[in-house]
């Protein structure tokens, strides 16, 4: 066997997976879940051969137009994976921390910031050495790459949490969250790889990478196929710092009575002092009636 | 178990961090996988446009230039 056809099979075997994985998603009701993971899935099912047939026009002697709608559509896919990966991390911290409504409201909001810093810094770094259409692919590559570091945060948060939020690692949202960690850190040493052997990835290299892949799409598939264990109630003690946090998160979630608050008086810095002034001495006439 | 798992993903996320650490620069990576899949006609060439619609690729050089 040629290592082009095995790298066909395996490549045949990922979109397998990716169907398969599809298929137990539906059937399971994960979707109502985590909805941008399953728009995320019909994605990749949908897109995949679609490109590989307009890869395949284009590689003909006819086909030569068919470049601008590879091109076109490639990056389109690329971006809204990008976009949908965002929504996907913020899915499955969600899903972790639901057992915390107050964290995780609180949460929310911080992780939408981040998201935010991310991009704006993704945006900032961008070199823009390319010029026209061709910045494209630098946009949305650094969209991808602030996904990827968002991910690897996001399983190394779930690691060190997992026993305050009572996460067992047969949770879905563990395991959704290790197999995008692994893809991650490998679609980081492959950057790393052609980076350093100028944009090739030598085939051992490539077996390997694939390889990572079907692991991590078999995580997956494990997870989706295995019944999920029931979540254990959070038990913890009234004192303990993460339900206090809790409880303060959930205070401030509440919309409450409006209160005004005291607006700081424009006058003169000095009728500050006179009011000072006064209290102190209204206090000492005070001491010397009571000593009398 | 619980134990293995938690180490093997630490493991992920630090081996991770220091891939992304070091190769800084996005214009030379490589699309990530999770965007598209790495099948090709070839091994070594894979499907990412090297080239857009008014940027003449090597092989079709665009007619006018």
């Amino acid at each position: 066997m040629t290592s082009q056809i095995a790298m066909t099979a395996m490549s045949v075997a990922e979109f397998c997976f990716w169907v398969l994985l599809g298929l137990l998603f539906w059937k399971k009701n994960l979707h109502h879940r985590f909805p941008a993971m399953g728009f995320y899935l019909a994605l990749r099912v949908i897109s995949t051969p679609a490109l590989m047939a307009i890869l395949y026009a284009q590689s003909q002697p006819w086909g030569h137009g068919y470049y601008v709608v590879y091109f076109c559509s490639y990056w389109a896919v690329y971006l809204a994976s990008a976009l949908l990966l965002f929504f996907i991390c913020m899915e499955i911290f969600r899903s972790a921390l639901s057992a915390l409504p107050g964290l995780m409201k609180i949460g929310i909001m911080i992780f939408r910031w981040v998201v935010l810093v991310s991009v704006i810094v993704t945006f900032s770094s961008i070199s823009f050495m390319h010029k026209g259409l061709l910045t494209v692919p630098d946009v949305v590559s650094g969209l991808m790459r602030s996904v990827g570091i968002l991910e690897l945060c996001l399983l190394a948060f779930l690691c060190l949490s997992m026993n305050a939020l009572r996460l067992s690692i047969r949770d879905i949202s563990f395991g959704l969250a290790l197999g995008f960690g692994l893809m991650a850190t490998d679609d980081f040493i492959a950057a790393l790889i052609m980076t350093s052997h100028r944009l090739t990835l030598t085939a051992s290299a490539q077996f390997v990478y694939e390889g990572v892949i079907l692991v991590s799409l078999g995580i997956w598939v494990v997870y989706c196929a295995l019944p999920e264990p029931a979540r254990k109630p959070v038990v913890m003690s009234a004192n303990s710092a993460i339900y206090r946090w809790n409880e303060i998160a959930s205070a401030l979630g509440h919309p409450g009575t409006q209160v005004a608050v005291q607006q700081p008086a424009n006058s003169f810095f000095l009728t500050d002092v006179e009011d000072v002034v006064e209290k102190v001495i209204s206090r000492n006439l005070k001491d010397r009636k009571s000593e009398s | 178990m619980k134990l293995a798992v938690r180490i093997f993903a630490m493991f992920i996320v630090v081996v991770g961090l220091a891939a992304a650490s070091v190769s800084s620069a996005t214009s030379n990576t490589r699309p990530s996988h999770q965007a598209l899949t790495s099948t090709g006609p070839s091994n070594d060439s894979l499907p990412i446009p090297q080239c857009g619609p008014y940027v003449p690729c090597p092989s079709y050089p665009v007619s006018g230039k």
